[in-house]
């Protein structure tokens, strides 16, 4: 066909950056499946022989993201309810859109040195997995403000309209309709938002530090699977401490690739709510 | 087994049952991370009501903590300045080489203290004007918070800087990799087991030999820091740590033999 | 008390809880701007402003702040980043809008969406393997350079923007499309002409994103770009970011010591970059806001 030369590039253009996606992940899986097995994920790692895991790393990532989200997630569908269904002042809205926008692309680093001055200079906590929760949390508000406010603004008006004009308050239409027909979007939007917290390192180093306590608690070091796979790459003295390196990579990968998977598997059977959409 | 203490923890700290609240907080040099981090473990087993946590950061990073209370631990190898020590005691580790180590393909193995010294302040652009390849010197260094390049920079460059076109690391592991994987690298590490890959120079006419480490002259002291007014178990962690059983096999030796 | 009356109360107190919260929100944006305004505040005072942002030496043990390197270095790579990405973001979504089925479109978007999720470690770690040893056979030197780290953040970003871009053309009405087809245009200009015409607004929003993103990336670029903190002549030479500057120096400049108010000033230029890029997309009007 005539005149489709630009289409022909485009194609080419998303080849490209298949192959090179294709690449990154192909690599890393090559190197680091090879090294998985269910030992790698339950033992402590170990700087002097190959034999270590990342057994505290896995449970750490899992206890401090799922800590975060559990303050997060109402906190910010709290404000994104707000945003959407109940309004302010356009001054205060105005001020509240601006703000979470700027948190949401401020720079991991930069929150990780206020979590820093604030928590561990200023209140003076140890360098823990609490602290390291505080700052998850920081990161993720934003986010998840975005993702409920996206899911909610999908909700046609004319739901709203018909619930209210039936007599209900705004309260139970947005208890009864609203968030029901806004859950599909909004449990894969807060998979993305978590599956990003697992990923998370820059600012852990220095609230979370670099190692795992024998005993886990709030105030014990809380190294994660992402902080640890950096530290793996530049100081470890272990033997193998790149193929570790990157079965540690897989594992992270999996981790985040299973809650992105569960959460789009949750959202579609939650769909049949939404099929009202369709009437 | 452990795993299985673990989930205990994490359970017994959602019921509600008051937690061991000791916390012991270990921050410095990047170099003694990996003993540290492999003696750690034993202790903590030996003692059950004690967290410590360790971050990086360098041996500035980690005097200054101390100093200001907010770590117990200082990992350092620089010997802190009067204003400082005064207030602190040192529990050394013994001494740790520093090696300059040169990425395979230079073609030299033996540089005089002169060379080394243009070599570092990039004074030296190719490995060509020392006997070695056509190949451009690249310097790889790590940044102003390490203990090495205090002691670089003290005692091979007599106070001059690092290249300013040099390549900066954060710490010593991430150095041994920058050297081994580019061509013309020259940087310089402290000891560590898996040095392979990389030309260890010999500067003058001191030799590296690990059975003869003692004659090189290149080290650092290696020295954990706490404060005077620490709590004993403080103490007790630091002299624990400066006496692993393990050290031997980061590359640290006793001061006398 | 009637039902009514009830659900009355019910709703001023979640009307409470919800407004509360969004005040939270604002108020911890408050916290970053005072904290890190304060902190640069005090380090103007004590340094001035010269020596600084417009300074081009950088040694703070020895009590030189230049952050031009570093302003320089973010500005290098993110451009970089962005020229790469966009091309090939943009074939993407053109891709998957009008050039393979529609059907086939949910699972595409739920596979660029699953590569947005991969941790920038993991990048950076790519980047060590595979960027920086490319860089330094086509280029010479090191291969730690601003030329890795545009290219490592390049890669990292085209699943953020194709997400978005793709997003943006799906809004086009494909009667558009056919009509433009009908009336004898060719499919590159009913691309060039209809579709991407209609479409500049998000299109330059995602753009603006992309920039947030690649400016604000740390682990990734710590991990290639070399860290040299001398003010880069070239693409290829080592360098440095504000943000991979800020995480090589908090070891070096703690809170109490001389100079540590540098990296507030480093983290408050960031703040101000991101507010910038907020009213930007707020100016082209792609966001609704207020």
């Amino acid at each position: 066909m005539k005149g489709t030369t630009w289409h022909r590039l485009a194609v080419v253009g998303s080849l490209l950056t298949t192959v090179v996606f294709g690449l990154l992940l192909g690599d890393l899986v090559w190197q680091g499946l090879p090294q998985i097995s269910l030992r790698f994920l339950w033992r402590t790692p170990s700087e002097l022989s190959s034999l270590g895991g990342v057994g505290p790393e896995l449970l750490n990532t899992l206890l401090m993201v799922g800590a975060a989200s559990a303050i997060t997630i109402p906190l910010g569908l709290a404000a994104a309810i707000l945003r959407i269904e109940y309004g302010a002042r356009p001054g205060f809205l105005l001020v509240f859109d601006r703000m979470r926008y700027t948190l949401l692309s401020l720079p991991t680093i930069v929150i990780g040195l206020m979590v820093f001055e604030w928590v561990i200079v200023g209140m003076r906590w140890p360098l823990s997995v609490g602290a390291g929760v505080i700052a998850l949390a920081v990161v993720n508000w934003p986010f998840v403000v975005d993702v409920s406010v996206a899911a909610l603004s999908g909700v046609p008006d004319s739901f709203r309209e018909a619930s209210l004009a039936l007599g209900a308050t705004k309260y139970l239409t947005l208890l009864r309709v609203v968030l029901p027909s806004a859950l599909p979007a909004l449990v894969s939007g807060l998979g993305m938002a978590i599956a990003r917290l697992m990923g998370e390192s820059a600012v852990l180093i220095f609230t979370a530090g670099i190692n795992v306590s024998q005993h886990w608690g709030w105030s014990a070091p809380g190294e994660t699977l992402a902080v640890h796979l950096w530290y793996l790459r530049t100081e470890s003295v272990a033997p193998h401490a790149d193929a570790q390196a990157a079965a540690t990579g897989v594992v992270l990968l999996l981790l985040v690739g299973l809650v992105l998977y569960l959460t789009q598997k949750l959202a579609h059977w939650l769909k049949p709510m939404d099929a009202l959409k369709k009437i | 087994m452990f795993f299985l203490q673990w989930w205990m923890a994490v359970w017994l700290s959602h019921r509600g049952i008051p937690e061991p609240s000791a916390h012991i907080a270990i921050s410095g040099s990047s170099a003694l991370l990996p003993v540290i981090k492999e003696e750690l473990p034993r202790w903590e087993a030996r003692h059950p009501k004690i967290r410590v946590s360790i971050t990086g950061g360098g041996s500035w990073a980690g005097l200054a903590a101390v100093l200001q209370g907010r770590a117990d631990i200082g990992m350092s190898d620089i010997e802190p300045p009067q204003v400082m020590s005064a207030a602190m005691l040192g529990y050394p580790l013994g001494r740790l080489p520093v090696l300059f180590i040169g990425n395979c393909h230079i073609g030299v193995n033996k540089v005089s203290p002169p060379q080394l010294q243009r070599l570092l302040v990039g004074d030296i652009g190719n490995w060509r004007q020392v006997g070695g390849e056509n190949t451009p010197v690249i310097v790889v260094s790590r940044p102003l918070s390490s203990g090495a390049r205090f002691m670089i920079e003290r005692q091979i460059l007599k106070g001059r800087s690092v290249s300013p076109r040099a390549i900066i690391q954060l710490s010593n592991g991430a150095l041994y990799k920058t050297v081994m994987g580019t061509p013309g690298a020259l940087g310089y590490v402290e000891w560590r087991p898996d040095l392979k890959g990389v030309v260890v120079m010999a500067v003058g006419s001191s030799r590296f030999d690990l059975r003869r480490r003692n004659r090189w002259p290149y080290y650092t002291e290696p020295t954990l820091y706490v404060r005077k007014s620490a709590p004993a178990i403080v103490k007790q962690l630091a002299s624990d740590l400066s006496r692993s059983p393990t050290k031997a096999q980061f590359g640290i030796y006793p001061a006398q033999p | 008390m009637t039902v009514h009356q009830k659900n009355l109360r019910t709703e001023r107190v979640q009307h409470g809880l919800f407004l509360t919260a969004a005040a939270l929100l604002i108020a911890l944006g408050f916290a970053f701007w005072g904290t890190l305004g304060w902190g640069a505040l005090q380090f103007f005072l004590r340094h001035g402003l010269n020596r600084t942002i417009l300074g081009l030496q950088y040694h703070p043990i020895k009590g030189q702040f230049g952050l031009l390197p570093f302003i320089a270095g973010s500005l290098a790579v993110t451009l970089i980043a962005v020229i790469l990405a966009y091309p090939l973001a943009l074939s993407v979504a053109i891709t998957a809008t009008m050039v393979l089925p529609r059907r086939w479109l949910p699972k595409i978007r739920q596979a660029v969406g699953s590569l947005a999720a991969i941790p920038s470690v993991i990048f950076g770690w790519w980047g060590l393997a595979m960027v920086v040893p490319l860089v330094r056979n086509l280029g010479g030197g090191s291969g730690f350079s601003l030329a890795a780290a545009g290219m490592v953040l390049a890669v990292m970003i085209i699943p953020t923007l194709s997400l978005l871009a793709i997003h943006a053309a799906m809004r086009v009405p494909e009667r558009w499309v056919e009509g433009s087809l009908a009336l004898g245009a060719t499919p590159d200009q009913t691309l060039g002409r209809v579709v991407l015409q209609s479409i500049r607004a998000p299109l330059a929003e995602a753009g603006i994103v992309a920039v947030g993103r690649a400016l604000g990336e740390t682990m990734a670029v710590q991990m290639v770009i070399g860290g040299q903190p001398f003010f880069p002549h070239s693409l290829l030479a080592p360098g440095a970011t504000l943000t991979s500057e800020i995480l090589n120096d908090i070891g070096l400049l703690p809170p109490g010591a001389f100079g540590h108010r540098v990296l507030d000033v480093m983290a408050l230029l960031l703040l101000v970059a991101m507010y910038g890029l907020v009213l930007l997309v707020e100016r082209i009007g792609g966001r609704e806001v207020g």
